[in-house]
């Protein structure tokens, strides 16, 4: 046997270890790739893409890199331990230090070189795909066409390739640092049972609670400042809820429980105590990176559903007209022309006439104000989602403030708070009783005019004050609420450019609307890759831990099964364990994500938070159970194999 | 009669068929209730292969085990654990206790599989570890203990669920003389005092000693049979002089043991 095919044969006898090592490089790879090739898309360069966006990709790349430093770092570690007692037979029957250390080397170079191909094939195979979602999203001018950037490709390899043969000469000092003796025995030394200490325990509880009471308290403003160590006390308290209170909690199963003494739960019970102290580390990193994922997507996917709600509109379209008599005063005809063409589709229109007044409010400032009348304001309410209608007793007006209410609630916008309010009316001056003052976004808002106070009066007093105000000063609204929206900014634009000199103000309800909602799909976009990689890595930890450890599993199942536990039995016993190890973390994550959604609710007004973050939650969830089921039937049938 | 083998016969194929070995050819063996019986043959002599198939952990190509009664052939795979967990005891020369539990639970392991309530096991518990000297361990872990408590550990449990027959496999192989000695004369005494019927495999002839009746194996086929009178010094005698008539390497009992 040469050398090379040592080397062949060591790969073949060890790639079901190497296996998910190598998805995991192999996925990393593929979605470094599919990064690159955007940034480095030849005509990406020459048009009007955002630079936040490419900056965004590159940071994603940076963090790629770092996390592959970490996963390689640390599967290696991992895979030079499980095979110690290989490199202490070789040493036994005479190879140099020089020649394992080549060995492995090479055994990792191949590896490596693998998964960088397989990585960058399937990347140029998606490229395509991720072009097309590039496109829809962005509305690009150039769609990106299929193409294999070079230079993308370049970069790929050099950086992996670099990164991998670094990481593996780090790894390689393990062999150089051990006598043969040890290397043989390594295995063999049965583990001392993990111990706890009750102050760790409840330190480590302490550590969750306060992490968890100081998101729950912080507004936005603290948050900015409690942010981190948020972040440091939960990562502590995982830390330590793995390493010693799932030990203290198994350790009071087996004390105090009849359930210890009956069928498989004793050898279950009694191998997740070594098995869960040992992975601590590797199950509260895969609880922070479910976490991550979960929360993160959550919060993306309630934006976006939010976005649609509170940043568009509340209609699509308002065009302000100041006199009655104007001959512009009714632009329906114009508008919907304009939408038949651009396939625009008009789902409803409003016409409201309203009295421009102003308002001073408690610190003297002087806002304008629009005065409006009960059933013209209920009748817009039902247009809007989220507008109630309102019931004004005769002869009272109800104030508005434009703000949106949850806003209103942690910042104390002005809001008319006096019982009675001078209107002037004609160069008149009325009073009116205030029946209530309100929070509410009735208008498009941001542009001048459209942040107006709302006076609601009830219809009489309407007619009264309308009667004499002069004809040329009231203001008519009319409404637009637009259907689908692809089209609608060219719309806009020709309706601009027909109107440039009538006398009317245009607002528009979803430009801002539209450009959030590009960024923040671009963000889910890209989100979802770094996500997928995440989840990938978090489960292939785990899987990579057991299978590294799997020969003592399988000794101690040999027994047992000797001794004539069935392969029910044995089954259920392990995947008891696997569920738990897998499971274990994506609980203990959602738990933190939920806190973490909390926060949301409570600092950025994100009240529908939980209802989208739950998407999240069960995707991620079941993508765990077919992870678990996968790995689950490859330890199954390396567990259950031909006994000796 | 307790165990009834008749006619088995184990043959290995290589994978391409070209070379095939018989490691029992149509041997027959049969152990009344209550005896201590000792396997013997030197190293290939087929007795391993024979105890794997006593102890259902290996097929016979050919022919039927009876264990009280019950044709081993007719049992599922499920069937076949269970009938092993309820009726059969094990003692192996690598002791096979798992090391992520206690000497108690090691023990303890058989009736836990049958959720047995836990007064009756600590009532066994305390009956067992009496007669094997174990009382003073059973917190300790499995790698706190000498290899003569382990083997102990194990022949307990391999009889608290009171088993019809208890297979013991080099039980004395790991084992230094002065642990071996005490093993076997617990092993003795629970013969005598309590019928327990045992089969060992062994080589070792000072382990072999203590046995009721010793079948010699050779090539597969029984060679012979002695049986013991009433002293043990006499009966050792007699089995070293078998043994030099059977000749074959009994030299690597050493080699084995030390492994």
């Amino acid at each position: 046997m040469t050398f090379r095919q040592l080397i062949l044969s060591n790969i073949k006898g060890n790639f079901q270890k190497y296996s998910s090592y190598f998805l995991s490089s192999t996925f990393t790879v593929f979605i470094f790739y599919l990064f690159s090739a955007f940034i480095f898309h030849p005509s990406v360069e020459g048009q009007n893409i955002h630079e936040i966006i490419t900056i965004l990709l590159i940071s994603c790349e940076i963090v790629i890199v770092f996390f592959t430093v970490f996963f390689v770092l640390y599967s290696n570690s991992a895979f030079m331990k499980s095979r110690k007692k290989e490199f202490g037979l070789l040493k036994l029957i005479g190879l140099e230090n020089k020649q394992i250390a080549k060995l492995v080397f090479f055994e990792f170079t191949i590896i490596s070189i693998g998964a960088i191909m397989v990585g960058i094939l399937f990347g140029v195979l998606f490229s395509k795909l991720f072009f097309m979602g590039i496109n829809a999203i962005l509305q690009l001018e150039i769609p990106l066409a299929f193409i294999v950037p070079l230079k993308a490709i370049m970069t790929t390899i050099i950086v992996f390739f670099a990164l991998f043969e670094f990481i593996t000469l780090i790894g390689l000092k393990e062999i150089r640092n051990s006598e043969i003796i040890e290397l043989i025995k390594a295995s063999k030394k049965p583990k001392q049972p993990p111990k706890y200490s009750l102050v760790l325990v409840i330190l480590g509880v302490l550590l969750l609670i306060g992490g968890y009471l100081l998101a729950a308290v912080s507004n936005l403003v603290i948050l900015f400042f409690s942010m981190i160590p948020i972040l440091v006390l939960v990562i502590l308290g995982t830390y330590l809820l793995f390493g010693q209170l799932s030990t203290a909690v198994l350790y009071r199963l087996r004390d105090s429980s009849s359930l210890y003494w009956k069928k498989t739960n004793m050898t279950t019970i009694s191998m997740l105590v070594f098995k869960i102290k040992d992975n601590a580390r590797i199950l509260s990193i895969a609880t922070i990176l479910s976490a991550v994922v979960t929360s993160s997507m959550g919060l993306l996917i309630w934006f976006n559903h939010f976005s649609g709600v509170a940043i568009r509109g509340p209609q699509d379209l308002i065009i302000l007209q100041k006199g009655l008599d104007e001959k512009d005063n009714d632009s329906y005809d114009e508008v919907s022309t304009l939408a038949k063409e651009h396939e625009v589709e008009i789902k409803h229109y409003d016409k409201t006439v309203v009295l421009p007044s102003t308002v001073t409010l408690r610190d003297e400032k002087v806002s304008s104000m629009w005065i409006m009348s009960e059933s013209d304001y209920n009748k817009r309410a039902k247009q809007m989602k989220h507008v109630e209608p309102l019931n004004i007793d005769d002869g009272k007006a109800v104030s508005i403030s434009p703000f949106d209410p949850t806003e209103g609630k942690n910042y104390h916008p002005p809001k008319y708070e006096e019982k009675e309010m001078n209107v002037v009316i004609a160069g008149g001056m009325e009073t009116i009783e205030i029946q209530s003052s309100i929070y509410e976004v009735t208008f498009i808002r941001g542009q001048d005019g459209g942040n107006a106070f709302l006076l609601v009066t009830d219809d009489k007093i309407f007619e009264k004050w309308a009667g004499v105000f002069p004809r040329q000063e009231q203001l008519v609204l009319q409404d637009y609420y637009f259907g689908d929206l692809a089209n609608a900014s060219n719309l806009l634009t020709d309706l601009m450019n027909q109107k440039k000199d009538a006398t009317i103000s245009i607002y528009d309800g979803f430009t801002n609307y539209l450009d959030i909602k590009m960024g923040n799909n671009l963000l889910l976009f890209i989100g979802l890759f770094i996500s997928m990689l995440f989840f990938l890595a978090s489960g292939s930890l785990i899987f990579f831990k057991l299978m590294t450890e799997i020969d003592e599993d399988r000794q101690a199942f040999s027994i047992m099964r000797k001794l004539g536990m069935t392969d029910g039995e044995v089954r259920r016993s392990v995947s008891m364990q696997m569920g738990i190890l897998f499971f274990l973390p994506v609980v203990v994550g959602t738990v933190h994500t939920l806190f973490a959604f909390n926060s949301a609710r409570v600092a950025l007004g994100a009240t529908t938070v939980l209802n989208t973050g739950i998407i999240a939650i069960g995707f991620y969830l079941v993508f765990q159970f077919v992870y678990f089921f996968i790995t689950r039937a490859i330890y199954m049938r390396k567990i259950v194999q031909k006994q000796s | 009669m307790l165990l009834r083998a008749t006619n088995i016969t184990k043959v290995y194929t290589s994978k391409k068929g070209s070379y095939s070995h018989h490691a029992l050819d149509q041997f027959n063996l049969q152990v009344e209730k209550g005896e201590f019986i000792g396997i013997m043959g030197p190293s290939g002599s087929g007795k391993s292969t024979l105890l794997n198939i006593l102890a259902m952990i290996d097929k016979p190509s050919a022919g039927t085990v009876e264990i009280d009664g019950v044709n081993t052939r007719q049992l599922n795979d499920k069937e076949m654990a269970l009938f092993r967990r309820k009726r059969l005891g094990f003692v192996f020369q690598d002791f096979n206790l798992l090391d992520t539990l206690s000497v108690k639970e090691n023990i303890l392991l058989p009736l836990v599989l049958e959720s047995m309530p836990k007064k009756e096991m600590e009532k066994r518990l305390a009956d067992i570890t009496e007669v094997l000297g174990i009382g003073e361990i059973l917190l300790k872990r499995t790698y706190e203990i000498s290899g003569g408590q382990q083997q102990r550990t194990a022949a307990a449990r391999a009889l608290i669920h009171n088993p019809e027959l208890i297979l013991a496999d080099e039980p004395t192989g790991n084992l230094d003389s002065k642990a071996a000695q005490s093993l076997m004369e617990a092993l003795e005494k629970l013969n005598k005092e309590q019928g327990r019927s045992i089969l060992m495999v062994t080589h070792d002839p000072f382990a072999a000693s203590y046995c009721n009746r010793i079948v010699f194996i050779r090539d597969g086929k029984p060679y012979t049979e002695i049986y013991r009178g009433e002293k043990r010094q006499a009966f050792f005698q007699k089995i070293l002089d078998v043994l030099s008539m059977l000749g074959g390497s009994f030299d690597d009992i050493s080699s084995a043991h030390s492994k």
